[in-house]
């Protein structure tokens, strides 16, 4: 496809129409170039070099300069039809990019060991040095989120809207025998929320016994087993059919239930609902993620639904969303806050290593401040579409260790404009950065390159929002309260742990008593030959939402 | 309307000395297409990916033949992408004599889309 501009359009007209003067004038001509005789055709274009280039400390040349300059180059096209950019190289060459790209656009370059990249027999053992090696405050390592995968996989996994599965999210309180597996929340409209002869198949906090005749809790001894295990937990298909023993909260009996795989998408907006209280209407969403563009629509929905409502609150449940479209957090965070609070703010503004200056090293663009956006952007809601607002000068969050990224985004970007954020829950994750991920020879690599900062230039909490009756003596604290995660009732029941605890908050200002905590990252991790399913599933375990776990003691 | 409609009246004056073409000539025009059947769009999306420089391309949601702003949908994302900058990027579909132009709002760079029908948009 020829790209053109109307300048260029235009230009074309205009020396069409001038040519017979220059005609006029003996110029031009037209006509092959023929070249003299005995002289030697052009030389063909020189092949790709792969020299090597030699290492000086200190010394960088331009990142593009190595780029696509691959020991094994792909051919043909990837998965979205786009041809692979790969030339002959070698492995020095890819790790000379790697070294220059993470020189122009990792956030703490400054912070990086530069060595010899030939001295490196394998890039992703290169890769993974090329990093700040410093601490969090809380002794965390302050960048936990340097890594790569095959491009193929990260392509795979972004071409796929929906996976098999029942509409199940489990949360892992041991993945090694006796193990525990448990329903964190399900789909709606899905397998898994159907509602059977007046019995929902499967309730938030719902143990699973067996699977298709095989015992969840203490078998796979052999492979089989844990084959079947497998299977019938994350089913690879839609259409396949497993039968389950489960056990309900607060029940001593089990139930028996058949389910039926199918392609679920996530609902960003899971649930909603308004709640009558004695001292107004309070709001209700439970917001499982920024990821698909779906995700704009949705909020958009459900905000105007409550503000149809007239509510004069709104508790936002966060405690699973890992982040997604910072886009849309901003949208939310309008939505929250109204047009005289935000008007003319900064949401948030992109921070980059001190060499970019004010242009986005990465894509070359200005670094433009990201507004609070009060219209639709074109992702799922038409552009320019207004967005309704429920100007709250406070909003109550639910979190978790889960709640990440683009979550925390919307309540920095809140703090920025003293919107009072009332946090109900755990520690947030920490992360206020972000990366773009790139390709080189097939690998996809994703390193730190912004941090993000809001209207009043505060980024500072990789060790998480911390609500502020926590004893944990680190992160950013902020009023609310800590209470644990509750599996014994429903999301978006008044009477589950962190939303009966808002509403408490709400009412009276006050805490409930903190509980011992029980920890639930477990074992999944484990290597294990008797652990399930290991990192194979997105639907197994609220660790796996955001890049590292930074569930605090309270 | 970006740069587009103060280029073409220096153009118009550049000619001036050779010809008298641009007298007559329209200025851009915000327009919609008549009709947004799957030949249509398929041939829409076709200019727009050689625009984007991808192979293939979504697009947002709005009715065509209604409204002139097409939004041309980033790549989807990962689980692991918590905070990511993608943006759809938008198009403005634009009439003249001769004939619809697509023109980039960021860059005001615009892609002829030949074989498709489009009118002025209502305003």
């Amino acid at each position: 496809m020829a790209k053109s501009n109307v300048g260029v359009v235009w230009v074309a007209a205009v020396m069409a129409l001038s040519a017979p003067l220059l005609g006029a004038c003996g110029g031009g001509g037209g006509g092959t170039t023929v070249p003299p005789v005995g002289s030697l055709p052009p030389p063909p274009p020189p092949p790709p070099t792969n020299n090597n280039p030699t290492w000086t400390k200190g010394t960088f040349e331009a990142a593009s300069s190595f780029k696509d300059q691959c020991e094994s180059p792909r051919s043909g096209v990837d998965i979205e039809g786009n041809s692979f950019p790969d030339t002959q190289g070698t492995l020095v060459r890819e790790n000379f990019w790697l070294r220059s790209w993470t020189n122009e656009t990792y956030l703490w370059n400054d912070q990086v060991t530069d060595q010899d990249p030939a001295t490196f027999t394998d890039r992703l053992q290169y890769f993974a040095q090329l990093k700040t090696v410093a601490l969090t405050a809380s002794g965390e390592d302050l960048d936990d989120f340097h890594f790569s995968e095959p491009t193929t996989s990260f392509l795979e996994r972004r071409n796929s809207a929906a996976s098999s599965g029942y509409g199940v999210r489990f949360v892992v309180f041991s993945n090694t025998v006796p193990r525990d597996f448990r329903v964190q929340y399900t789909e709606p409209n899905s397998p898994a929320s159907a509602v059977i002869s007046g019995q929902v198949n499967l309730p938030r906090g719902t143990k699973i016994l067996e699977i298709d005749g095989v015992s969840l809790v203490n078998g796979g001894s052999t492979q089989a087993e844990l084959d079947t295990l497998n299977n019938g937990l994350f089913p690879p298909t839609a259409g396949a059919s497993h039968t389950f023993l489960v056990q309900d909260v607060g029940s001593a009996s089990t139930r028996s239930i058949t389910l039926t795989s199918a392609d679920i998408a996530q609902a960003p907006v899971n649930r909603m609902s308004t709640i009558d209280t004695p001292t107004g209407k309070v709001g209700y969403i439970l917001f499982n993620t920024f990821s698909p563009f779906e995700s704009e629509q949705a909020i958009a929905n459900a905000m105007a639904a409550l503000d149809s409502d007239n509510v004069t609150d709104l508790v936002l449940d966060l405690r699973y969303n890992g982040g997604g479209l910072l886009a849309v957090a901003a949208q939310l965070s309008y939505m929250i806050a109204g047009d005289t609070r935000t008007n003319g703010k900064t949401f948030e503004l992109l921070q980059f290593n001190a060499a970019a200056g004010n242009v986005n090293p990465v894509t070359g663009a200005t670094n433009s401040p990201v507004p609070f956006h009060n219209t639709g952007l074109g992702f799922s809601l038409a552009n320019g579409t207004p967005l309704q607002s429920l100007d709250l000068p406070r909003v109550y969050i639910l979190s978790t260790g889960g709640t990440c990224s683009a979550s925390e985004a919307v309540i920095n970007g809140l703090r920025g404009i003293d919107v009072e954020i009332i946090l109900i829950g755990d520690v947030t994750c920490g992360k206020p950065y972000g990366f773009f991920p790139t390709d080189n020879c097939g690998e996809t690599f994703f390193t730190i390159q912004f941090r993000g900062v809001n209207e009043k230039n505060f980024g500072d909490y990789s060790d998480g929002f911390v609500p502020n009756n926590s004893s944990f003596g680190f992160g950013v604290k902020v009023s609310g309260c800590v209470v644990p995660d509750d599996f014994t009732h429903e999301l978006g029941d008044v009477n589950e742990g962190l939303l009966a605890a808002a509403l408490n908050f709400r009412a009276t200002g006050t805490c409930p008593a903190i509980v011992p905590k029980v920890s639930v990252k477990a074992s999944v991790q484990s290597s294990s030959k008797t652990t399930i399913a290991e990192v194979e599933s997105d639907q197994a375990g609220a660790v796996f939402d955001s890049n590292r776990d930074m569930r605090m003691p309270y | 309307m970006t740069v587009l409609s103060k280029t073409l009246p220096v153009l118009c004056l550049l000619a001036l000395g050779t010809a008298s073409a641009c007298q007559t000539t329209d200025v851009l025009m915000p327009a919609v297409l008549e009709v947004a059947d799957d030949d249509t769009m398929a041939m829409l999306k076709q200019v727009l990916a050689g625009a984007m420089d991808r192979a293939s391309v979504d697009i947002g949601p709005g009715d065509l033949t209604q409204n002139s702003v097409i939004s041309v949908l980033p790549p989807g994302l990962t689980p692991l992408e918590g905070r990511s900058t993608a943006l759809p990027v938008q198009f403005d579909l634009m009439l003249d004599a001769g004939g619809c132009y697509l023109v980039r709002r960021e860059t005001s760079q615009t892609y002829p889309v030949d074989g498709l029908t489009c009118r002025v948009a209502q305003q």
